[in-house]
């Protein structure tokens, strides 16, 4: 089991990626955008981050880099977008060690990606 | 004494004055000052006392009179006489005598029948008419003046020969406070004097090193008006005199690049005119009337040279003047400016405005090889302007050489057009199209998702499968209104929207569109309230399209507004129009996106804007609406401070109206 925070400005989102990782047996941490991401991701400790991009106050791409700076460079991030700039998005996550998953996107593939960059995590 | 003559020559008709001199010339004036103003002192302490003296003279007359006219046994009438006189003129002392110079009145009684006791230092003569002689005071020394002063005067009684006079001590000096006063006076007057000779002297300081640093520069190399006026500026700190002058300066280089883009403006025309059978010849003026930007470039072996160019040319690389053909004021022979060789002008000498300098360097570009194997290759490129966001194509067409070569040899023809209008529209395109994936992504993810949640068999909760169904519906619903929102921007373009009139009830109209949004105003949190007079009627208008009006603008209203905000929709109907106002206490709009804002796939620049969803298709919509009804929409915002949009609607006739929207169609 393990502890994930969702991050996401769309309240369905948030509520089917929940039910998910509920029903592989993880823990989780919601947050409603990037901002508020941040101030839980300073008070808990989590195993993995799946995040939107845009989003008001703070968007995904803001949090990664926050997160690579003042937190942890082993913290597996998934980043979720909708944008047309895919492959522009996915360089700069490249640099900063955090995946992309490009929406619409399947809930049981998106769960075996983070099965698998939790192991992987673990493992190292 | 020819050398002091000489030497005193030389120091007076210096240029820079030396800096002792202006301090000793105000230190020169300062003790002249001074000296004046103990001059003035010293005269009116004087004439104080004169007129001290004349007053108590003038009094004691009077007294004289009374105590003549008193009896000689009224002794005590006289005493009182001359108390009363001593008290108001501070007389020491004050007795009257008789002949034989013995006291008959004092204000000291036990002195009566005394003898006179200021005899022995005065003389005993009898008194003819009013003396006032300088009495030394017992402690001042050889000519010292203590102010102190005794009268006499015989007493007129009517008798042929006097027979008794009055005599007094009293001191003609000026009361301490009167004195201390004109000291303070005399000071202040010198003091400001000074201060004033001292900011004088400052100003007058700066006007002559001004004066004397641009004679010194101008003595220098008088040449120099001629060249490069750079080295001739002065510091501006120098005074007025300074500055000036260096605005002068600005003005004659201002002159010369002037002077310096007509000659090369006239010389292109010139050419043009002479490349197409002489001035008036009707191709040069077809040339010139062309909306693009024409050059002819020939390479001749030492570079590319601009053999003409038509007036649009002429004005993007910023050497047109208005005496061009085309402008008001006809044509004008330019005299005494700087011509080039008959070969036209270098390509590189034409970059005089900021688009003339990039397209010349985009011409140049194309240019390829050194020297004789130099050719010019085709290209079409677009540049753009830093200042103003303009753009332009540049189309570079090569020639070959008229006695055969490569192509490109022979040089070039260039056309410029301007294309900003179009880049623009790209732009806002691709922005557009960028958005709506987006958009259209956001709910066909929820779709895919909470279907393959209903697909996969692994939520068995009848309560989340509900959910499920609920989520698709509406996510399906928002998808379609979008699309809708697509289409009708497409329809508006191609002018085929049109208004269902009817007749609409404003209370119904405004209350539904409240209530449409109440929902997401409770989800953030935000005070939404609506204000309505108690009359209100109806209006001719299309009911549909006036209620996503205000959708779209509550809908922005509480979208751009962070929770805990307010957003106040009014609305009155009076003087046969409707107005609405919804005013919200959000982000506020840039002045510079107030109009922009308006236009299709255009959304604010603001980041807090540009992370919120959104198409850019809202506004223009309700706007087109409002305008087909015959109205406006206005914006009044401060950044951060929150907006007001308000609609205007003219209420007209059903008739009158039916026949505008008819008009409006344009089918």
């Amino acid at each position: 089991m393990a502890r994930i925070l969702v991050v996401d400005d769309d309240a369905h989102m948030l509520r089917v990626l929940s039910m998910w990782l509920a029903r592989n047996g993880h823990q989780v941490l919601e947050a409603s955008d990037g901002q508020n991401a941040r101030e839980i991701l300073g008070d808990t400790d989590v195993d993995l981050v799946v995040s939107d991009v845009n989003m008001p106050r703070l968007s995904g791409l803001e949090l990664v880099e926050w997160v690579r700076a003042e937190l942890s460079d082993a913290l597996p991030m998934v980043v979720l977008s909708s944008r047309c700039d895919q492959s522009s998005i996915a360089e700069n996550l490249k640099q900063h060690g955090a995946c992309l998953h490009p929406k619409p996107f399947s809930p049981s593939r998106l769960v075996v990606e983070i099965e698998r960059l939790l192991s992987v995590h673990s493992a190292g | 004494m020819s050398t002091v003559w000489s030497r005193f020559k030389q120091f007076w008709l210096a240029e820079e004055v030396p800096r002792w001199m202006g301090f000793s010339l105000v230190f020169l004036f300062t003790a002249g000052l001074a000296a004046a103003g103990w001059a003035a002192f010293l005269q009116a302490r004087d004439n104080g006392r004169r007129t001290l003296e004349a007053t108590t003279a003038h009094s004691l007359r009077l007294f004289g009179q009374v105590v003549a006219g008193s009896k000689d046994d009224d002794l005590h009438t006289l005493q009182v006489a001359l108390r009363e006189f001593a008290a108001n003129f501070h007389c020491s002392q004050l007795r009257v005598f008789n002949r034989e110079r013995q006291v008959v009145a004092s204000i000291q009684s036990d002195e009566i029948g005394e003898p006179n006791p200021f005899d022995s230092q005065l003389g005993t003569l009898f008194p003819r008419r009013l003396e006032v002689l300088p009495l030394p005071a017992p402690g001042d020394g050889p000519g010292e003046d203590g102010g102190l002063r005794l009268f006499r005067m015989p007493i007129d009684t009517g008798d042929s020969v006097p027979r008794r006079f009055v005599e007094g001590v009293f001191v003609a000096a000026l009361s301490r406070g009167e004195t201390s006063g004109n000291h303070a006076g005399t000071l202040a007057v010198v003091l400001t004097s000074v201060g004033v000779l001292l900011l004088l002297y400052r100003r007058m300081r700066q006007h002559f090193q001004g004066i004397s640093r641009i004679a010194g520069k101008l003595a220098a190399d008088p040449e120099t008006l001629a060249g490069e006026l750079e080295s001739l500026r002065v510091a501006d700190s120098l005074g007025s005199v300074a500055q000036t002058w260096n605005k002068l300066i600005d003005l004659i280089e201002e002159f010369r690049a002037e002077s310096k883009r007509t000659a090369a403006s006239d010389e292109l025309r010139r050419a043009l005119e002479s490349s197409c059978g002489g001035t008036g010849g009707e191709l040069a003026k077809a040339l010139n009337a062309l909306p693009d930007g024409l050059l002819y470039i020939t390479d001749p072996l030492n570079g590319p040279m601009v053999r003409f160019a038509n007036a649009m040319a002429r004005r993007l690389l910023g050497c047109d003047h208005p005496t061009d053909e085309g402008h008001p004021g006809g044509q004008q022979e330019s005299e005494g400016v700087v011509r080039w060789g008959p070969r036209g002008i270098a390509l590189d000498e034409v970059q005089t405005g900021p688009l003339g300098k990039q397209l010349v360097e985009t011409i140049t570009a194309t240019r390829c090889g050194e020297g004789n194997t130099a050719v010019f290759e085709p290209a079409v490129r677009v540049i753009e302007t830093e200042t103003d966001g303009s753009s332009y194509r540049v189309r570079v067409l090569p020639l070959t050489r008229s006695g055969g070569g490569a192509p490109g040899s022979g040089g070039c023809v260039v056309v410029v057009a301007d294309v900003s209008q179009q880049v623009r529209a790209d732009r806002a395109r691709e922005d557009f199209v960028s958005q709506v994936t987006h958009e259209l992504r956001t709910p066909l993810t929820n779709i895919r998702a909470y279907a393959e949640t209903l697909s996969s068999g692994m939520f068995d909760n009848p309560q989340v499968i509900t959910e499920c169904y609920n989520v698709i519906t509406k996510e399906t619903r928002r998808l379609s209104r979008l699309i809708e929102d697509i289409l009708s921007i497409s329809q508006m373009e191609a002018g085929s929207i049109e208004l269902v009139i009817d007749d609409v009830d404003v209370r119904t109209l405004v209350s539904d569109a409240v209530r449409d949004v109440r929902g997401l105003a409770d989800e953030k949190d935000i005070d939404l309230q609506m204000k309505l007079p108690s009359k209100l009627g109806t209006l001719q208008g299309d009911r549909d399209k006036l209620a996503v009006v205000l959708n779209n603008l509550l809908g922005n209203a509480l979208k751009y507004t962070p929770s805990g905000g307010s957003v106040h929709l009014g609305c009155t109907m009076d003087a046969g129009q409707f107005t609405v106002t919804v005013k919200d206490s959000g982000i506020g709009v840039a002045p510079s996106d107030q109009e922009r804002i308006f236009e299709k796939f255009q959304r604010a620049s603001d980041p807090e804007v540009q992370n919120q969803t959104g198409t850019g298709i809202g506004l223009t919509t309700a706007r087109e609406i409002v305008r087909r009804h015959g109205g406006d929409i206005e914006l009044m915002s401060v950044k951060g401070e929150g907006s007001t949009f308000v609609i205007k609607i003219p209420v007209l006739s059903s008739g009158a109206r039916t026949r505008s929207a008819g008009l409006g169609v344009g089918v």
